[in-house]
């Protein structure tokens, strides 16, 4: 507290953007008290300054702003949900937020549609059960992303609940961190398959391991710097060796480097990765040292390959004789009665709990072998399926037009109509994963797609049409990359088409096992772009 | 109001990256089109016009547009 009350950066006012001076004037977690207080009075209550820093209460306006409605995010650390958490947040969907909940990118939850004088209402009944919207959105630590199978996962080192538990206590609501540069995300996962989506966090811990004194300590290696936006960067890793018990210790070090030598002249050059790619790695652990103590270096890395947060389906758990069952949210969207049947099914079948994946998908941990069947045979999986087709199970989508007042393009239901079209017109035996973004901003994650999508307007004899960028190529994991775009922007009605010409292209040309991005990769970016030429020249 | 940043593709004059301050989509490409006509005695015909990104005007936001050469 003492070191935040120091704020270096204060020293040279004349470097620092308008947000900062303003964030140098009040706190952004005192928003919290002022809505509990005031909001009943309206959204004419709060000035604009009142409103940039409802961001810190996890709260956004929607479009078009002005309105006073906004839409609120829900943290849910590693994806760990109550099936009481659960019933709450229908209900709170129910109420005030038309039925809708949404699961996002970061395995949290977002509602839409909430007023101004529902908030209060909204803040307490997530309190009572353990759940915040606080420090959502805003230059905060944001919710922790992790392993959604932690402590169920046969292909996990170590339980990491406890650890982000603990981290999300250190986090959450304490000073030092309510005024970072810009957004902070953290990344915490045992499985050796990345479902933590390590590289574009900008801090992130992943399974490692190191001999130290003759015995195999488990632990994690660090990498910061990572992050998507419109100017995606990939993490780099520190020598650095941590123990389980010593995560918070390094997390709050990096966050403080980050507070105190963090860029904050330019909100567009404020996030970590700009720091870590002046300082480079060396200089950063250096600092990171110098404030936390002496570490050991690095061990080896246990990550083998990469899972995009995709479970849907029954699969074993470590526990003998238990089972979690992985359901679709199409593009991440249900309505407050699915969630309510969910946390009925979880409490019936397994141990109340759910789980929500990066992916935007749900799972249902802990259910026997004797119930599988009698779950499997619920109404509600006929919808939320756990066994849907190969594109619609593997798409995923920012919010869009619909809600998002920087959005060009509408996403999530153009990225139902093109997977459910692929599903019904191309045999594949190998999952791609598609991913659509409305704007350049990164909320769809497309930069991580074998496919992804970047939505633009296009004006034609017809009027205003949506059209979109092909991205191709991209992965997290061991041979972690960006996608890259193909040139010829696709009128929105061709991309499903275009899309399957790209995949027979693969199809028909690709070695044994090998995935799209890593097809892309060896034929080369080139070959997509040759194939894509043809197409828009011959297709009507 | 947003700052709009549009792509133009021309069929005899090149491409080019249009920024414009408009309060809807729809009057960005108008606009947009206007800019553009103003720079030619004889305005070259459009093969297309995209709409690619938009921000709150707001003091400081702005685009930078790479360029072949300069």
């Amino acid at each position: 507290m003492s070191e935040q009350l120091t704020r270096p950066w204060e020293k040279q006012r004349d470097k620092l953007n308008k947000l900062e001076l303003l964030k140098l004037e009040r706190d952004g977690l005192e928003i919290i008290e002022k809505i509990k207080q005031v909001a009943r009075q309206g959204y004419t209550a709060f000035s604009e300054d009142d409103l940039t820093f409802f961001k810190w209460a996890g709260i956004y306006e929607q479009r078009p702003k002005g309105n006073g409605l906004f839409m609120m995010r829900v943290r849910i650390p590693s994806g760990v949900l109550s099936s009481e958490q659960a019933r709450t947040l229908a209900a709170i969907s129910r109420d005030y937020g038309r039925d809708l909940v949404d699961v996002t990118t970061r395995q949290a939850v977002q509602f839409h549609w909430l007023c101004t004088e529902c908030l209060p209402d909204v803040f307490d009944r997530l309190e009572s059960v353990g759940l915040f919207s606080y420090q959502a959105c805003g230059d905060v630590p944001r919710t922790i992303v992790g392993n959604p199978l932690a402590g169920i996962d046969p292909h996990e080192l170590i339980d990491t609940r406890p650890i982000v538990e603990e981290l999300e206590r250190h986090f959450l609501l304490n000073p030092e961190y309510s005024n970072l540069p810009r957004k902070y995300k953290t990344s915490i996962s045992a499985n050796i398959y990345n479902t933590g989506h390590a590289e574009i966090n900008d801090l992130a811990f992943t399974p490692a391991s190191k001999e130290i004194d003759g015995e195999e300590v488990i632990g994690f290696h660090v990498w910061v710097g990572g992050g998507l936006s419109a100017k995606p960067y990939l993490a780099r890793q520190l020598d650095l060796f941590v123990r389980p018990e010593e995560v918070v210790k390094v997390a709050s070090g990096v966050t403080r480097i980050f507070r105190d030598y963090g860029y904050r002249e330019k909100r567009h050059h404020a996030r970590l990765k700009f720091l870590v790619a002046d300082w480079g790695a060396e200089k950063f652990l250096a600092k990171l040292l110098e404030l936390i103590g002496p570490m050991p270096g690095r061990g080896t890395d246990r990550t083998v390959g990469w899972n995009a947060g995709y479970f849907t389906g029954v699969h074993k758990q470590k526990q003998p004789g238990l089972n979690y069952v992985g359901l679709l949210l199409p593009v991440g969207r249900m309505t407050a009665d699915d969630l309510d049947e969910l946390a009925r099914l979880a409490d019936q079948y397994g141990n109340g709990e759910l789980r929500t994946c990066n992916s935007q998908n749900i799972l249902i941990p802990n259910v026997p072998d004797e119930k599988l069947d009698a779950l499997l045979a619920e109404p509600l999986l006929s919808k939320l399926t756990p066994f849907p087709r190969t594109f619609i199970g593997h798409a995923v989508s920012c919010t869009g037009i619909e809600y998002c007042n920087l959005a060009i393009v509408e996403t999530k239901a153009r990225m139902l109509s093109i997977a459910h079209w692929l599903d019904e017109n191309v045999e594949l035996d190998t999952p791609i994963r598609l991913h659509i973004n409305g704007c350049p901003n990164s909320c769809g994650q497309q930069q991580i797609a074998d496919i992804g999508l970047q939505g633009a307007k296009v004006k034609t004899e017809n009027g205003m049409i949506d059209a979109f960028d092909i991205h191709v190529g991209g992965s997290l994991g061991p041979d972690a990359a960006f996608n890259k775009r193909l040139k010829g922007r696709v009128p929105a009605e061709r991309v499903a088409p275009v899309i399957a010409h790209l995949i027979e292209y693969y199809k028909a040309n690709r070695e044994p096992k090998e995935k799209f991005h890593q097809f892309v990769r060896r034929v080369g970016h080139d070959a997509l772009q040759n194939q894509l030429d043809q197409i828009l020249a011959t297709t009507a | 109001m947003f700052l709009y940043k549009l792509e133009v593709i021309t069929e005899s004059a090149g491409s080019y990256v249009a920024v414009v301050i408009g309060e809807s989509d729809e009057k960005a490409f108008a606009y947009a089109e206007s800019q553009l006509n103003r720079e030619y005695l004889v305005p070259p015909k459009i093969h297309e016009i995209s709409l690619v990104e938009k921000k709150y005007l707001q003091k400081g936001k702005g685009y930078i547009i790479e360029t072949a050469s300069l």
